[in-house]
């Protein structure tokens, strides 16, 4: 059985500068929730958008399922970017149908639960949300769909501590135990219960892939701890 | 996947230009009754005021049409844009679509949108202008039309052809329109930084460069122009260069469609 | 609400011990169907795998029975589970001895104060 997402000596150079990513090996399996932790510049944003077909590497491949990043990926893998995506004109409502359009394995019904249970308007433009709600419906539109590889870059920064629980349960709760969730986040010790392997990435390379119950054998400290030691200034 | 996308970008966009074409309608309608009456006439040549109320209506006219052309051009390029290379590209890029359908269902949005503007603008001005003769004249453009006798004009096959290729052309260019706006946008994007402004800057400079070449081909025309005489210019030869004429845009509409689809899928940059 | 879980030990032994002092304390009673491994990893906030491996610790020691209709069960077996409660007991006392005898108490005093304790209370 292949693996779900396969790095092979990928290296990404923006247009000048040094390489963002750089020779770059990784593997990830089915069934995981995976920490993608490193500081910021580290080249954590460069990698998710090279499996998102985003980005093409300069150099080696990423393989999502053993093929090339395109429409077939794109149908399975569930991506939440840092950014704020969704056009302003549109009702919280639109959004969903766009999203119940194009994907397949979207599931509406769900969407428009999550709404509900965090009291979001589904008649409510876009525009007229605040920051954090707006990333609340971003987070619920990707986790409403049944994907094979969920990606969701920094998640829970700007989400209240309360809808951030609410957030993290629903993640369990719903994701298919096949599916791969990678988180990419700074805000470690919020998540840290949930992942189950966490990849420390630096300089553009894979510094550790470990799980989290070896880090917390092996080094009697939580992955916070540790990863704070290891990239200490 | 590809009707999907063309459908959404229908529902996003339909609102403005349709906002834009009525406005011009209802001018077109009010221009129709006020300028076929020729009493209407008379007291604009009588009083200032009257007269000032005419001179403005026809300024709001040009400026909804200049309006109306505007929504059809620059916003559709806008959206193209705004949707494609800003966030919301974090969005359209990771549907499960490509990057040719992205690019197709757009341009044939904008494509149909200039088609039915155009339309609305010609059937526009052909009704204030037979207003106009109407109210003067006392006769209609439609009606000496109408009187106009097809079979004396004798039209032989390569007239006809001719005529085909010249519509050709005309849609040639428009699409030529559309992939040179995108193409510029897509090589806005190759630039580090300023990808917005970079985008105009090439859009004016690639225009120049078209003028110029506009300008080296006419000169060329006219010298090679300058020992003909009019009886000298066969059909024959009208119809090459028209054939040429058209092979050359769609050549160039191809050639700009890939460039920006290569950009899009290969040099994608989002920040 | 998830689980408050220490920093320094594998989480999924703090479930384990989560979980026996649920069944010992008489919230899972003897024969109780469990949640499932998801729905308890929602409650708890921790990894589905991770839950899923301290099931597989629990169900080796014996306290929970997986049924084939049923899904997983506490053991019916009451000795067994009274068994942990009293060396969970004795784990508690021991503890406590040893911090009283840090203070500088002797046995007897020990039993003393617990006695007076009780009687105050």
């Amino acid at each position: 059985m292949s693996s779900l997402v396969e790095c092979r000596n990928v290296t990404k150079c923006y247009v000048n500068g040094r390489p963002a990513v750089y020779n770059l090996n990784l593997t990830l399996e089915k069934g995981h929730i995976i920490g993608l932790l490193g500081p910021n510049g580290s080249g954590k944003t460069t990698l998710i958008k090279m499996m998102n077909g985003l980005l093409k590497p300069t150099n080696g491949e990423v393989l999502i399922n053993g093929i090339l990043p395109g429409p077939q990926t794109k149908a399975r893998i569930s991506y939440l970017p840092e950014r704020t995506y969704l056009e302003a004109q549109r009702t919280v409502k639109d959004i969903v149908e766009f999203f119940g359009d194009f994907y397949e394995d979207f599931r509406k019904d769900r969407a428009y639960a999550m709404l509900e249970a965090l009291h979001i308007e589904s008649g409510a433009r876009l525009k007229n949300l605040s920051k954090g709600t707006k990333e609340k419906v971003q987070l619920i539109l990707v986790m409403s769909r049944d994907a094979e590889l969920y990606i969701l870059d920094e998640p829970i920064a700007g989400v209240d501590p309360a809808a951030r629980d609410y957030i993290l349960r629903t993640i369990i709760a719903n994701f298919n135990p096949a599916a791969t969730l990678l988180i990419c986040t700074h805000l470690i010790s919020d998540i840290e219960s949930i992942l189950d392997e966490v990849v420390f990435i630096r300089d553009g390379q894979i510094t550790l892939k470990t799980t989290v119950e070896n880090i917390r054998e092996q080094q009697g400290k939580s992955v916070d701890q540790y990863f704070r030691e290891v990239f200490a200034c | 996947m590809l009707k999907k996308l063309f459908v959404h970008e229908w529902k996003d966009s339909w609102k403005l230009v349709t906002l834009f074409n009525v406005i011009l309608v209802v001018f077109t309608i009010i221009g129709i009754f006020a300028l076929s009456n020729g009493n209407w006439l008379e007291a604009v040549d009588k009083n200032a005021w009257y007269a000032s109320v005419y001179v403005s209506y026809f300024m709001l006219y040009y400026f909804a049409i200049l309006a109306l052309g505007f929504a059809t051009t620059i916003y559709f390029l806008m959206r193209f844009y705004k949707n494609l290379y800003t966030d919301q590209g974090y969005l359209m890029h990771t549907l499960p679509v490509t990057s040719h359908q992205l690019i197709l269902s757009k341009a044939f949005v904008m494509y149909i949108w200039q088609l039915i503007s155009g339309c609305v603008m010609i059937v526009s001005i052909l009704l204030l202008v037979n207003s106009l003769v109407l109210g003067t004249e006392n006769t209609s453009i439609f009606k000496e039309i109408s009187q106009l006798d097809f079979a004396d004009l004798d039209l032989t096959f390569l007239d006809v052809l001719c005529c085909f290729i010249v519509l050709l052309i005309l849609i040639g260019a428009q699409i030529f329109s559309i992939m040179f706006g995108y193409l510029a946008i897509s090589l806005g994007q190759l630039s580090k930084n300023h990808k917005l402004i970079s985008s105009i800057g090439i859009y004016v400079g690639m225009q120049a460069a078209l003028q110029m070449l506009f300008s080296i081909l006419q000169l060329g025309f006219n010298l090679a122009a300058i020992n003909m005489k009019v009886e000298d210019i066969s059909e024959g030869l009208v119809f090459a260069i028209l054939l040429l004429v058209a092979i050359v845009i769609f050549a160039a509409d191809a050639g700009m469609y890939m460039g920006s689809n290569h950009i899009m899928k290969n040099k994608l940059n989002l920040e | 609400m998830a689980w408050n879980l220490e920093n320094d030990r594998p989480i999924y032994a703090q479930i384990v011990e989560k979980i026996q002092f649920q069944i010992v304390s008489g919230m899972y009673k003897a024969g109780d169907k469990l949640p499932s491994v998801r729905e308890l990893a929602a409650i708890a906030g921790v990894n589905p795998n991770t839950m899923q491996k301290a099931f597989s610790e629990l169900e080796r020691s014996g306290l929970i029975v997986t049924q084939r209709t049923s899904g997983r069960i506490v053991t019916e077996n009451e000795e067994m589970i009274d068994k942990i409660k009293k060396e969970m007991a004795k784990e508690q006392i021991e503890r406590f001895l040893e911090k009283m005898r840090e203070l500088g108490f002797e046995k007897k005093e020990i039993l003393e104060f617990l006695e007076n304790n009780q009687e105050e209370g």
